[in-house]
């Protein structure tokens, strides 16, 4: 390793195409040359070719003397142009000089006249017009129409002050509607072309200009016939663009270039608009654009129409591909030819002046900022990419004083004919089922609920029941998806707000953690978060979308509605906030302000003056049969490191086969609140991990255990207990086949304590499981040992989690104490040795939910701490049916900080219906010691709606 | 910086256009034959930087990436994600990153974390070169997706430059390589003959025969380098343009 050349900063750039060169291995190579040259081929046919220099201006100026050469526009596979003015008339022009025939060729001269004379006669609007043309030698003598010796074939045309489709489409990314109005105008061009019997035969974005009123111009018409390129000979003489234009080209035009007609150009014309609405080109077997990108299903036929391979099967007349875009577009524009005081057409002047701030920006200034000003989902690596390759074609617009880089475009006030096109915060695009409705306000979208509006793709959230195939089906994601992915900003308490940003391909903003600073502590905190990816049906503005991560769930709030999803990752026992419902817009606001003013101002508790729900969206299949169950995964604490933890179950190879054999996907294990995929005759999945019970005075870990049944799932309080130190408890369902050797695999601990698994029916329902742990000693006798515990009763889990810290994952420990006595009853103790608020801990014990459903509690007890870092507090939990986190509070703004004598604390909160498991107890988060005493937990109220008749749940007091 | 390259696990190149060693792994499924094994963890020991790149660039911290790409490559290398992701399987690249990505939703807790590597043994990778290598591939803002495709592209071209470099060196001809090396990179059109036959002391036409034979070479490589990522070497130049375009922007 040279790490002396690995640390160079001063970068060589690419002699080809100017990108910095790369370090390392590849130095002095530039990949994207490299795999260029790769894809191409040599060709032995023209051996003596020279590749053309385009002649300098000095030497343009000697040839042409009646103009005057204003400067070098650029270079494409068809010659160069220089930007001219004709002194006689005060008009600029464009100036394109061809390459010179290599080889003497007595039908050029012919050929070149009678095509040029065909497209001087062209006239019309959206057609860059040919004023003059000849050949000049390189004497100077102009040789218009003559023959003869190596001369070079000149246009003198029109000058375009714009830029092409190319430049457009690198700069900004267009939307459909402007893909829309730009396409009818080629369109009018090709049509009138065709009817004069001149076909195109090449066209491409780089042949597009956009002009600055946003009119669409088309160039070059007949060139390729001109010049005699087949297309391999195209595709060579494209430099810098030799993947890019064979791609536009009618089938034909390869295969049978003696038969093409005007149908050739009504492909390429596809091609065009396919990639304009996509970003991509329709290669092999590509997707509909309504597949990729949120756009009109319609469009699909139209350019599935214009692509058909054979000419016979595509539109007949381009006419017919205008009006069937603007059948859809919704819109008739006049034809500009036929009325020419028409107002300008806004198509294409909001990109085209991005375009131009962004080549501004490139070229002049690099003006980042001034970018994002512009359009916030603009692209910050194009527009720092010094790569951008430069024009390929001519036209190109050489003046950047014209643009305004730090006002944004103001929105077009546009003639009732056209369509307004609007910065994204305002824009609807509407989702397709919505498209027959009304689409003239912006607002159109806020109709119809969340959750059609809203698509869900999480990247860091699935369950395992979805198949990864299913979930990635669209893996590359490539640039042409509108994709909204969450901009996270994480609290301190670890509830995240997110933003949605717009457009993601390029907006993308990358944070490689959120360092927070705890309140008044010295330590900073670092963690990345939630990671969401919305895709937005209707490119909705990223204010509007609110999401935060409770315990074990996303909460989207958008306009006012909540959805939720379940959980993606926690990071933080956080999630004190309790959404319910649908929220009002005023609400909202608050919430997103308190929110994003960070926890220091989080009001004590929420409290919302309307009725407020969460909706669980994770029912899916629960009812569906014995096919579904959840499990918990805790994490554990481990007093002594080194300790080098184990999947219990994996980390045996044969065990590991035996599964993979039956079925069981261990991916199962992998997550902290997962629903598992799961057959009767299967082993299971989930792990509860009770490790780390660490002081010899703690006689009792329990844990708790799962019943499948058919129909649903609930905690079972079957329990386990164990006596010895430093062991670890696996938890799984077994497959009765299971090989009794693998079922002792399962519940090794690195202590050589064994545990092992049986698997029951239950007498009462067929479908129903019952796990029961045996532990064994690790003498190796087996003793079970199954004790049913009331629900009343339930002894204490400990649980740790760190978001970045490994260490700190075994420095959390817990403990009875008996030397502290406050009342005599419970003491608990509970200390982490981390030195900083890295992490959390908690103890906790676990109810079945059933006799708590639909009432209000109070949880409370004494607490007392002793240099907390971050803070401590009691902790209650309601799960929902798989695992999800419902409802919770655990003090976080209001928790214990330092150290406090006894102090007494409570939590009130309602137990939703949907309850399954509560979970009360002590939390710990950043190191420090605490103590928890007189715990009591208790029914309030009655008040709360409920639709089980239970009876009340006995009020209880916690006996160690 | 070449040995490091060289000194990976030489390829026996008798059979490679028979199978590709992406065919090879496929066809195995979640079997594992000792042929498979070599084909998947010569594929993952080539390939491992743009997963890592990835997930850098996905937000994660050093640490959590070093983490993450070597969990990932545990659970890759047993197998678990060669079923399922069928529209992703003709191409290795694009398989990875779906896989990668699904591991990377699932990895959901520290707990998960913890217990990564279960029945695998890590792959021995240089994490130490690669955030070197992270950090000073350019700063800008490329999408996680795309600086996967442009490390992968990055990371192919060096497999190619480096058998290309070490084929020439085994004819004696490692400084007419260094020499010549520029030239692959531009069109034919614009190779400036005389100055390569200058630079080696021939005439024109003889720097011409060597330079095309070692374009022609170059892209025989190449194409046999991404074949082995493909499960149809016919896709070997789609597979280019794709990677190409990973560059387009």
């Amino acid at each position: 390793m040279n790490e002396a050349g690995m640390d160079r900063t001063t970068r060589e750039k690419c002699p080809q195409c100017g990108a910095t060169l790369p370090a390392g291995a590849l130095a002095g190579l530039c990949p994207a040359c490299l795999l260029q040259q790769g894809a191409a081929t040599d060709t032995a046919t023209r051996p003596n070719a020279k590749p053309f220099v385009p002649p300098t201006v000095e030497e343009v100026a000697r040839l042409f003397p009646q103009l005057e050469i204003l400067g070098f526009l650029g270079k494409g596979g068809m010659g160069a142009v220089y930007k001219a003015r004709q002194p006689a008339l005060d008009r600029l022009v464009a100036l394109k000089i061809l390459p010179a025939q290599a080889e003497p060729d007595p039908g050029f001269a012919e050929r070149f006249t009678r095509e040029a004379r065909a497209l001087a006669r062209l006239s019309h609007p959206n057609i860059v017009a040919v004023h003059e043309f000849g050949q000049v030698s390189g004497a100077g003598e102009t040789l218009a129409g003559a023959g003869g010796a190596p001369a070079l074939p000149y246009f003198i045309m029109e000058f375009v002050d714009g830029v092409n489709l190319r430049q457009l489409q690198k700069a900004v990314r267009l939307s459909p509607r402007e893909a829309l109005q730009i396409v009818p105008q080629i369109c009018d061009a090709l049509q009138y072309a065709h009817d004069e019997g001149v076909v195109h035969r090449d066209i491409k974005p780089e042949n597009v200009l956009v002009d600055r009123k946003g009119r669409v111009k088309i160039a070059d018409f007949g060139l390729a016939k001109i010049l005699g390129l087949d297309p391999e000979a195209l595709r060579l003489t494209g430099e810098g663009q030799v993947m890019g234009t064979p791609h536009y080209m009618a089938p034909e035009q390869v295969e049978r270039p003696l038969t093409v007609d005007h149908r050739a150009d009504i492909f390429s014309l596809g091609v065009v608009f396919y990639e304009m609405l996509t970003g991509e080109l329709p290669l092999g077997k590509f997707q509909p654009p309504s597949r990729k990108v949120q756009v009109d299903v319609r469009l699909d036929d139209v350019v599935l129409h214009a692509l058909e391979k054979e000419p016979e099967r595509r539109y007949q007349q381009v006419s017919e591909v205008k009006s069937a875009v603007e059948t859809i577009s919704g819109v008739t524009h006049a034809r500009p030819a036929a009325l020419p005081g028409a107002p300008p057409r806004p198509a294409g002047v909001r990109a085209w002046k991005i375009a131009a701030a962004v080549i501004v920006a490139i070229v002049a200034i690099n003006c980042v900022i001034a970018i994002f000003a512009l359009r916030p989902a603009f692209s910050k690596s194009r527009a720092t990419s010094n790569s951008t390759p430069g024009p390929t074609d001519a036209f190109e617009s050489g003046s950047p004083a014209l643009v305004e880089i730090t006002n944004p475009p103001t929105v077009v006030t546009s003639s009732p004919s056209s369509v307004p096109i609007n910065w994204p915060q305002a824009e609807s695009r509407r989702d397709d089922r919505q498209v027959s409705e009304s689409h003239s306000t912006s607002t159109a979208h806020t109709e119809g609920n969340l959750s059609s509006l809203l698509q869900f793709r999480c990247v860091a959230a699935d369950d395992d029941t979805t198949s990864p195939a299913e979930e990635l089906a669209d893996p590359a994601d490539p640039a042409g998806r509108r994709q909204v992915r969450v901009l996270r900003r994480v609290l301190l308490d670890g509830s995240a707000i997110a933003r949605a940003g717009y457009d993601l391909p390029y907006g993308w903003k990358h944070e490689s953690a959120t360092t927070l600073v705890a309140e008044g502590k010295p330590k900073p905190v670092s963690w990345s978060c939630i990671e969401l990816d919305l895709t937005l049906a209707g490119g909705r503005a990223w204010e509007e979308i609110t999401a935060t991560n409770l315990n074990h769930q996303i909460v989207i709030v958008f306009r006012g509605q909540v959805i939720s999803l379940p959980v993606i990752r926690t990071r933080l026992p956080s999630g004190h906030i309790t959404i319910k419902g649908p929220m009002s817009p005023k609400l909202m606001r608050e919430f997103v302000a308190a929110l994003n003013a960070g926890p220091a101002s989080t009001p004590p508790a929420w409290e919302f003056s309307e009725p407020i729900e969460v909706t669980l969206l994770s029912q899916r299949g629960l009812h569906s049969g014995v096919d579904l169950a959840t499990g918990r995964c805790l994490t554990n604490s481990n007093p002594e490191p080194p300790f080098t933890r184990e999947e219990p179950f994996a980390v045996d190879r044969t065990m590991y086969e035996w599964m993979l054999a039956n079925g069981l996907d261990l991916t199962a294990l992998w997550g902290s609140s997962t629903t598992y995929n799961m057959l009767p005759c299967q082993l299971a999945t989930s792990l509860l991990y009770v490790q780390g019970a660490s002081e010899a005075t703690l006689q009792t870990i329990t844990t708790n255990a799962y019943v499948i049944t058919a129909a649903d799932v609930a905690y079972n309080w079957d329990l386990m207990t164990m006596n010895e130190r430093q062991s670890s408890i696996g938890f799984g369902f077994l497959a009765p086949g299971m090989p009794k050797e693998l079922q002792l695999y399962l519940f090794r601990t690195r202590k050589g304590c064994l545990g092992i698994v049986e698997i029951l029916k239950a007498p009462a329902n067929p479908h129903e499981v019952i796990v029961r742990y045996k532990r064994v000693q690790p003498s190796g006798t087996v003793r079970l040992t199954q004790e049913k515990l009331p629900n009343e009763h339930q002894p204490w889990i400990v649980s740790a989690g760190d978001p970045g810290n490994k260490a700190s994952n075994d420095s959390y420990k817990a403990s009875v104490d008996h030397a502290i006595t406050h009342s005599g009853k419970a003491n608990m103790r509970f200390e982490s040795s981390v030195p900083a608020p890295v992490g959390y801990a908690r103890m906790t014990q676990s109810f079945k939910a059933e006799a708590y459903r639909g009432k209000r509690f109070r949880y409370s007890g004494y607490v007392r701490t002793q240099d907390v870092m971050d803070w401590a507090g009691l902790f209650f939990r309601v799960d929902g049916t798989n695992g999800n986190c419902i409802a919770i509070d655990n003090m976080q703004n209001r928790g214990i900080n330092g150290t406090t004598d006894w102090t007494k604390h409570q939590i009130v909160m309602d137990v939703p219906e949907a309850a399954i498991g509560v979970e009360i107890g002590l939390i710990l988060t950043g190191g420090g010691k605490t103590w928890i005493d007189d715990l009591s937990f208790e029914v309030v109220g009655k008040d709360v709606p409920t639709t089980v008749g239970l009876p009340d749940a006995p009020s209880l007091k916690i006996q160690e | 910086m070449t040995s490091e390259h060289s000194s990976q696990s030489p390829r026996a190149s008798g059979d490679i256009f028979a199978t590709t060693h992406w065919t090879v792994v496929l066809a195995a499924g979640r079997r594992s034959t000792p042929q498979a094994d070599r084909a998947l963890e010569e594929l993952c020991r080539t390939y491992w930087y743009p997963l890592y790149a990835y997930v850098r660039r996905r937000g994660k911290s050093k640490e959590d990436a070093e983490d993450l790409t070597q969990g990932f490559f545990a659970r890759f290398l047993a197998r678990n994600y060669l079923e399922g992701l069928s529209s992703e399987k003709g191409r290795f690249r694009a398989f990875l990153l779906a896989a990668l990505k699904h591991f990377l939703a699932n990895e959901h807790d520290r707990a998960g974390r913890q217990k990564r590597g279960g029945g695998a043994a890590p792959l021995p990778l240089d994490w130490k070169g690669a955030d070197t290598r992270y950090q000073i591939d350019p700063a800008d803002q490329l999408s996680p997706d795309k600086l996967y495709d442009r490390a992968w592209a990055m990371t192919l071209l060096e497999q190619v430059i480096a058998r290309l470099r070490d084929e020439s060196a085994a004819e004696g001809k490692g400084k007419v390589f260094e020499q010549l090396k520029p030239f692959l990179m531009a069109g034919q059109s614009a190779i400036p003959y005389a100055e390569a036959a200058a630079r080696l002391g021939l005439n024109e036409g003889a720097a011409r025969v060597v330079v095309h034979r070692l374009r022609k070479r170059y892209r025989a490589l190449l194409r046999e380098e991404i074949s082995q990522t493909l499960s149809d070497p016919a896709d070997a130049e789609e597979e280019l343009r794709a990677l190409f375009r990973a560059f387009s922007d």
